[in-house]
């Protein structure tokens, strides 16, 4: 990999921490980290009179995440490549959980609305595991990125 | 990424076209990025202040925090899948290792701060406004030269 290269990698990796800490920071915002305050959000509240959502909301926030959220876990985990031979497994086994959890993240409140509650605390389940293993992602391409930088000192 | 391990772009007449394609596209998403963001937050210190604090006298209401906030994780995921591309292409045919390598950080560390800016304007100081223009310029200016120059040396005599 040459050294422009092992650049972009390593701001992309900080690009990808504003990403989900924006991501995080708007779920709190919007929704809150507590199984009552996702039930109220999705199902609606009499107290706070809000209405629960419709299956075309989940859709418009649903639909450009597949999209987004598929094409940052390949482009960010092919960097994966770029380790050492004996962390390929690693590697897999972090690409898979991810891919997982961003899915069950993105359908949970489909299945929220659906009725199925016990997927309230899927949602806040998969957002906090896609949140760990994203930055742990990002941790693994940045400080390989860095190391090779900084062993092979090229320009 | 096949262009990240190819060589010669040059000889490579189907991958050439393709990178030639993919420069022109990001040279027309940086211009009408600039565009849709005149009036969407405006690009002058006075618009993007009436954006993010309102304005009484015009009876303008400031920008919720949630837009806003929702407005930088779009633009962080563009400008990341963008710079990452770019960089790889411009990283792959450029021909000053020096250049290059100062273009890219330059062009990566003000697209960083031009999205952690309007935070701190909205938060900590309006002042930090200059700062968010400041980097916006310099990062669409240096991708729209990252693009340039790969288009040169992908078609040099």
């Amino acid at each position: 990999m040459k050294a422009a290269y092992r650049y972009s990698v390593a701001y992309f990796s900080l690009f990808g921490l504003i990403l989900l800490l924006s991501g995080l920071w708007l779920f709190g915002l919007k929704i809150g980290f507590t199984p009552d305050a996702v039930s109220a959000y999705y199902l609606g509240s009499a107290e706070m009179f809000t209405q629960p959502k419709s299956t075309h909301g989940l859709l418009e926030i649903a639909v450009p995440h597949l999209g987004a959220m598929g094409l940052f876990i390949m482009v960010s985990a092919h960097f994966l490549i770029f380790v050492p031979k004996e962390r390929r497994r690693h590697a897999l086994a972090l690409s898979i959980a991810l891919f997982t959890t961003a899915l069950l993240n993105i359908f949970a409140p489909f299945a929220i609305i659906a009725g199925l509650h016990s997927f309230i605390w899927i949602k806040l389940i998969s957002l906090i595991a896609l949140q760990l293993l994203g930055l742990h992602l990002l941790w693994v391409i940045f400080s390989e990125a860095f190391r090779t930088l900084y062993h092979h000192r090229e320009i | 990424m096949k262009f990240t391990l190819s060589n010669d772009h040059q000889k490579d007449r189907v991958m050439n076209t393709l990178l030639t394609g993919l420069m022109i596209f990001i040279l027309l998403f940086l211009g009408f990025d600039l565009l849709f963001r005149s009036e969407q937050t405006g690009l002058t210190y006075t618009t993007m202040y009436t954006t993010l604090f309102g304005d009484e006298e015009a009876f303008l209401d400031p920008l919720p925090f949630s837009s806003l906030l929702e407005m930088l994780h779009a633009d962080t995921f563009f400008a990341m899948m963008l710079l990452l591309t770019l960089g790889a292409v411009y990283g792959r045919v450029a021909r000053s290792k020096i250049a290059r390598v100062i273009l890219i950080n330059i062009t990566m560390l003000s697209a960083l701060l031009s999205i952690i800016t309007p935070l701190l304007a909205y938060y900590y100081s309006p002042l930090f406004i200059w700062l968010w223009l400041i980097t916006l310029f310099t990062w669409h200016t240096g991708a729209v030269a990252m693009s340039l120059i790969s288009l040169w040396r992908l078609h040099r005599p």
